[in-house]
């Protein structure tokens, strides 16, 4: 037997490697990050307060003084981004958090007891997929008013039957691998196995799930303030700042409107390809 | 086959009756009595009081909803608070421009996305450029995309309006199609996305392989084996973008000024016209319900696998 | 005899990972009209792309260099006019599984007829009855009806005859068979290759056999093409190679692979595991498992030239002839005196007095999937009952569907039975709400090894992680003692320290599988299941790991309970055996009475299927009314046996990885 040993040994060199990241997986990542920081950092960054109005420079183009040019009321465009950043960001991720750790949990208490809970679970979800969230938005505003609260805590109830139903799936699977049955068998108790093996090997779903989520988050949140129902202005919003510059886009001013879209774009394209990427990246498992 | 059109049809209506359920209940979820989020939040008690005999809110909750419910299927929809009127009459002219701005736009989606899609999966050059499209088209909100179409095609090149809906056939199409387009224009990306990504996976599918090794041409194995294992779940794809649709046309008649039933359901939330909102709201989600189930039931005929469970 | 096909120097490289990496080595064959041969190796050997190459079949950014001449011609220069043609009428392929190679929303006629009525033109009428007149060829009857069905209303066996009506159809002289009974049954196995064999031979059609099962090429093939690591090492008449087997990988094959007819003292395994063609470097490719290696073998890559009537790679072997094929006989001296502890023959059972002695119980275990028993549930397990004593190795034999994965489920406490009772070491065991208490309790008493070992360790733990983890949880120890543990731990399954600080993924098959077992024992369990715990393998591995568990039964008396399709696994692991079919046991005794003198059709008919020395594919009637194939199928039993088979099949059997 030692022979065998040795010789297993030599011939065993084989390194499985997970396939790299990626560039593009990096720029979002860094863009994503950076956008973080400046969110942050805005008080210092911004070269302008974003209140300030000054109706004589209004409608200015890009300029020393001002390097995105101003709004209809002559506020700083490049300081009232900067300073969108934070709400635009903000409101996002407590959805995807209260969502995803909700979805989570679901997944992982329908996949392991399965019978019952698990179908109650789903026809629950089910029920709760009838609602498009922009939908359930409007209703929490025409109920409690407008604001960023009640838009998060509806949108949070309608993505949360999208991503428990998608790491349903992913915990059934993995729950119905060998190695769970035998962590069973072994004699762990459920903790143990549930959130010791179980949970971290779904992990890396939960989290394209969320980057995923992030994106479509942040653009039902847009629409709600673009349509109004949202954050109150004089508050810098994206969403917001895209309707306010709707009216000057026909005297010709486009500035405002486009930029703010662009960033809008932007953040939610870094975060699809990211999530894109990382799903690709997780899905090899090395074998 | 016919148990599983009835299972289908039984899970259709008790979604739509607790979505109903939840639409009603939620007037009582509001902070206030319901009688004043009805009146929008000011109201006299004389108006009050008239508020609650119409709404029969004195009654108990269960033949509240019960009453509610039976109006509703009787095409009763209540009355608007602000307008004095009943809703159906305020959404009578609305309904026309939506649905013809929403058929519109799942033209534009299938009739673009699909061939896009099938053709950017076989094309390798024609695939990245796609990649790139559908990346940006998918991060663009309806209502970006309706300021970029406003910007460009409405403002500087003038070719259309800018907005309201326009009236008889040719002038809806000319007044709409901007609208059409920004409303379609994400879902385009998404579609597209999947085709390519149904059609990909398709082409390396083992009985793929079996075709080739019998020498059949290249072109007629996409036809008969690709194409058509690949629309199966293309088609519950598009089935479901078209009744996600009602959600982004709510944006864009908003950014378009367009008097449809989802601007009017904006309007209705920014007034507290709560009884309006309750209304489209039920609406919509009705719609998007029953679509979703139709989409599911043509799928499930399509796939032999499916349609020919023998059931004892 | 004109020379059909005609292999030289082809080198293929394949894009893995971003990177172009060798698959095939230098390999040369040629076949003859109407000849039939066997392409034989395990995984990485490069089989099954060899057979890709020549129908051209490879993924786009492969590279194929040397020559594929068919009846002269240059099959790697077709332009698209020939290469249509020769794919189209000349040659023919028959895919390893049946189930994904057939389009699932066409039916069955459309597959059979496709080629022939876009190929060759011919009306859709015409096409339907030549196809038919195969279909009855290959044994399906009611082929009218069978057209009009999909393919997901087939068994893997009908499918598989179909998969060869639509290759016989097109005419071809040449059949390029990819593990075409890999992923069946062992006696739908013998049954198709029946088929196959005697319909190539009708037609006088030439045939590349690709299989990791050298004694099944061997029944049906003329020559036998051994592979390595992207090699050809070994190339000579079917008939002689039992005897006279060349090249020491070929001697280590036949050795390692145990008998349905008699038990080895030891299996002969062949150290290490089977390379990939990349990892070789210099020298001999199988210079790193080589019992016979010199210095010359790994600084010089031996050639292949003529030896005794067939070719062979290897610089020694003229030297050791004679001496590989007589050391494998030594190997295979049946010793039934050291068979191990005796076991009880399960003779009549006290009614309701549990076995005090007994390390295993069940009696009248049932099981019934999707609804009542009375009311349109399938049974998957009827009423069975047997007993293991201690120390003592009971093997439970079956094919898919037969309920053997299910009882073994049952008993280690995954599924819950319909009725029935079981008892470990004693104590009855209870379902129902099962404390992590009582289940831990149970696990020192038995522990399971499952089939597939990638999936069975959690991929983001070390080795030496889990092993403590199950340390800590059933013994009282501090850290050293728990590192002094597992060191053992990992000698006993034959590993060592430096296995113990990687993640799974970094471990081969044979390995991963070891690790299995070193969790499995660290409790120190006194039963342990092993559920198809070496089908996974390849077959020089599987030796290895069988030859293990025999060491560790020896060494710690525990006892076995051994879930097999395999029988010839089964003769050499288990001293008695229940042979289960459809639920139920059908046969039952120790290993060597039942296998040397099997009473129950079923037995008999599961012994005259697995392929050995001597043996040859029959078709049989009686298997025939007996199989499940063609007898319609319930959906609620499909289901449920669906359930089961997919229970048990987590993976094909080795050899079905690509080359």
């Amino acid at each position: 037997m030692a022979t065998e040993v040795a010789i297993s040994a030599a011939s065993d060199r084989v390194a499985r490697r997970l396939p790299r990241l990626g560039w593009v997986a990096v720029v979002c990542a860094a863009f994503i990050l950076l956008l973080v920081a400046v969110a942050i950092f805005a008080p210092w960054i911004a070269p302008h307060d974003p209140n300030q109005v000054d109706i004589l420079a209004a409608h200015e183009g890009p300029s020393a003084q001002h390097l995105l040019g101003t709004d209809s009321l002559g506020r700083d465009l490049l300081s009232r981004l900067i300073y969108g950043a934070r709400l635009s960001l903000i409101g996002p991720a407590l959805i995807v958090v209260i969502a995803t750790v909700v979805g989570t949990f679901l997944a992982i208490l329908s996949a392991w007891m399965g019978g019952w809970v698990d179908g109650l679970t789903s026809r629950v979800l089910d029920i709760l997929f009838a609602f498009p969230g922009l939908i359930f938005a409007i209703l929490a505003v025409a109920l409690f008013g407008p604001g960023l609260m009640a838009p998060v805590i509806a949108l949070s109830i309608a993505y949360l039957p999208y991503d428990a139903r998608v790491l349903r799936s992913v915990a059934l699977r993995e729950r119905s691998l060998p190695y769970i049955e035998a962590c069973y068998i072994e004699g762990l108790p459920t903790r143990r196995i549930t959130l010791g093996h179980l949970l971290p090997n779904i992990l890396p779903f939960v989290l394209v799930q969320a980057t995923l989520s992030f994106g479509y988050a942040l653009v039902d949140l847009a629409a709600i303030s673009y349509l109004g129902l949202g954050v109150a202005p004089p508050t810098p919003e994206w969403g917001l700042m895209v309707a306010n510059g709707q009216s000057s886009i026909i005297s010709g001013y486009p500035q405002e409107s486009l930029f703010a879209g662009f960033m809008i774009v932007a953040t939610v394209v870094a975060f699809n390809l990211l999530g894109d990427r990382l799903a690709t990246h997780f899905s090899v498992r090395g074998q | 086959m016919a148990r599983f059109v009835v299972q289908r049809f039984g899970a259709l209506i008790l979604t739509l009756l607790v979505a109903s359920f939840i639409i009603f209940g939620s007037l009582y979820l509001a902070p206030g009595d319901p009688a004043t989020v009805i009146a929008g939040g000011h109201a006299t008690p004389d108006i009050l009081e008239q508020v609650r005999i119409q709404n029969h809110l004195n009654d108990p909750f269960w033949s509240r909803y019960w009453a509610w419910l039976s109006d509703v299927l009787h095409g009763d929809l209540g009355e608007s608070f602000i307008y004095r009127e009943p809703v159906t009459a305020l959404l009578a002219p609305r309904v026309g421009n939506t649905v013809f701005l929403v058929v519109y736009a799942s033209i534009l989606i299938l009739g673009v996305g699909i061939p896009l899609g099938l053709s950017s999966a076989l094309r390798r050059r024609l695939g990245s450029v796609v990649t790139v499209g559908t990346a940006v088209g998918m991060a663009t909100p309806a209502f970006v995309a309706a300021i970029v179409l406003i910007t460009v095609f409405a403002t500087t090149l003038g070719w259309f309006p800018v907005f309201g809906a326009g009236a008889g056939f040719v002038g809806r199409l000319w007044h709409l199609t901007l609208p059409a387009i920004a409303l379609a224009f994400s879902w385009v990306a998404y579609v597209t996305l999947i085709t390519k990504a149904s059609v990909r996976e398709e082409l390396v599918r083992e009985h793929v392989e079996t075709a080739r090794s019998r020498g059949i041409p290249w072109p007629l194995i996409v036809r008969r084996h690709v194409f058509r294992n690949a629309l199966i779940p293309v088609t519950t794809v598009a089935g479901l973008t078209v009744a996600g649709l009602v959600a982004g046309a709510v944006v864009v008649e908003q950014a378009f000024g367009l008097n449809g039933v989802g601007s009017g359901l904006v309007q209705a939330a920014s007034r507290k016209d709560f009884v309006v909102v309750q209304a489209i709201s039920l609406l919509l989600v009705a719609t998007f319900v029953i679509a979703n189930a139709v989409v599911d039931l043509v799928n499930g005929l399509l796939d032999p696998r499916i349609r020919l469970t023998k059931s004892r | 005899m004109t020379t059909l096909l005609h292999i030289r120097g082809l080198h293929v490289e394949l894009l893995i990972d971003g990177a172009l990496r060798p698959v095939i080595h230098d390999t040369t064959l040629s076949l003859d009209e109407g000849e039939a041969l066997g392409l034989v190796g395990e995984s990485g050997a490069g089989k099954s792309i060899t057979v890709w190459a020549i129908m051209r079949l490879l993924p786009p950014g492969a590279t194929v260099t040397g020559e594929i001449l068919f009846d002269g011609a240059e099959v790697l220069d077709f332009d698209r006019e020939a290469l249509r043609r020769f794919q189209a009428s000349d040659a023919a392929m028959i895919f390893q599984d049946p189930t994904t190679h057939i389009n699932p929303v066409r039916t069955i006629g459309d597959f059979l007829t496709e080629a022939l009525v876009t190929n060759n033109g011919m009306p859709a009428g015409e096409a339907e009855q030549l196809v038919v007149g195969i279909l009855e060829d290959v044994g399906i009857g009611d082929a009218a009806r069978r057209l009009k069905q999909y393919p997901h209303e087939l068994s893997g066996g009908l499918l598989q005859r179909v998969m060869i009506a639509a290759a016989l159809a097109i005419k071809p002289r040449l059949l390029l068979a990819d593990e075409p009974t890999t992923s069946l049954d062992v006696t739908t196995q013998a049954e198709v290759m029946a088929i196959l064999d005697e319909q190539r031979r009708q037609r006088g059609l030439g045939m590349v056999f690709v299989t990791h099962d050298l004694e099944l090429a061997a029944a049906v093939c003329d020559r036998i093409a051994v592979m390595y690591a992207g090699f050809v090492v070994e190339d000579r008449p079917a008939d002689s190679l039992h005897e006279r087997a060349r090249h020491p990988y070929t001697a280590g094959l036949l050795a390692s692979r145990p008998s349905p007819t008699e038990r080895a003292r030891r299996l002969s395994a062949v150290p290490g595991r089977p390379l990939a063609a990349f990892e070789v470097e210099e020298g001999c490719p199988f210079a790193s498992r080589c019992p016979f290696v010199e210095e010359r073998c790994e600084a010089e890559k031996p050639q292949l030239r003529e030896l005794d009537g067939g070719r062979v790679r290897c610089h020694r072997a003229e030297e050791l002839r004679g001496q590989l094929t007589s050391r494998s006989k030594e190997r295979r001296m049946a010793d039934r005196d050291q068979s191990g502890v005796t076991a009880l023959a399960e003779a009549t059972l006290p009614a309701g007095r549990p076995g005090g002695d007994e390390a295993v119980r069940v009696e009248g275990l049932t099981k019934v999937f999707g609804g009542r028993r009375r009311a349109g549930g399938t049974t998957v397990v009827k009423e069975v009952s047997f007993a293991v004593s201690p120390g003592g190795a009971l093997a439970i034999v079956g094919e898919s569907g037969s309920g053997k994965t299910t009882t073994a489920r049952m008993i280690i406490g995954l599924e819950r039975p319909t009725a029935g009772r079981i008892f470990v070491g004693g104590r009855e065991r209870t379902f129902g709400r099962v404390g992590s208490g009582e289940r831990r309790r149970l696990g020192r008493e038995m522990q399971i090894v499952f089939q597939d070992p990638y999936s069975s360790l959690d991929p983001r733990q070390r080795v030496r992680e889990c092993l403590d983890e199950m340390l800590r949880l059933h013994f009282r120890l501090d850290p050293e003692e728990r590192a002094a543990r597992i060191l053992e731990l990992l000698a006993q399954v034959g590993l060592d320290e430096r296995h113990a600080d990687v993640y799974p993924r970094a471990l081969s098959g044979g390995q991963q599988q070891r690790v299995a077992i070193a969790r499995a024992l660290a409790s120190q369990p006194k039963v342990l299941i092993l559920d198809e715990a070496v089908a996974s393998l390849d077959v020089s591995v599987q030796a290895q790991v069988l030859n293990l568990l025999a060491d560790i039964r020896e060494q710690t008396g525990v006892t076995y309970l051994f879930i097999s399709h395999d029988l010839a696994v089964v003769r050499q692991v288990s001293d008695d055996v229940v042979v289960m079919r459809r639920g139920k046991i059908v046969e039952r005794g120790p290993t060597d009475n039942v296998l040397d003198h099997p009473e129950h059709a079923y037995t008999k008919a599961l012994l005259s299927a697995v392929p050995r020395r001597g043996w040859r594919p029959v078709r049989s009637r009686l298997l025939d009314s007996m199989s499940a194939d063609l007898a319609p199928v319930s959906r609620e039993e499909e289901v449920a046996r669906a359930k089961e088979a997919a229970a048990e099949a987590a993976e094909p059997p080795s050899g079905s990885h690509p080359g």
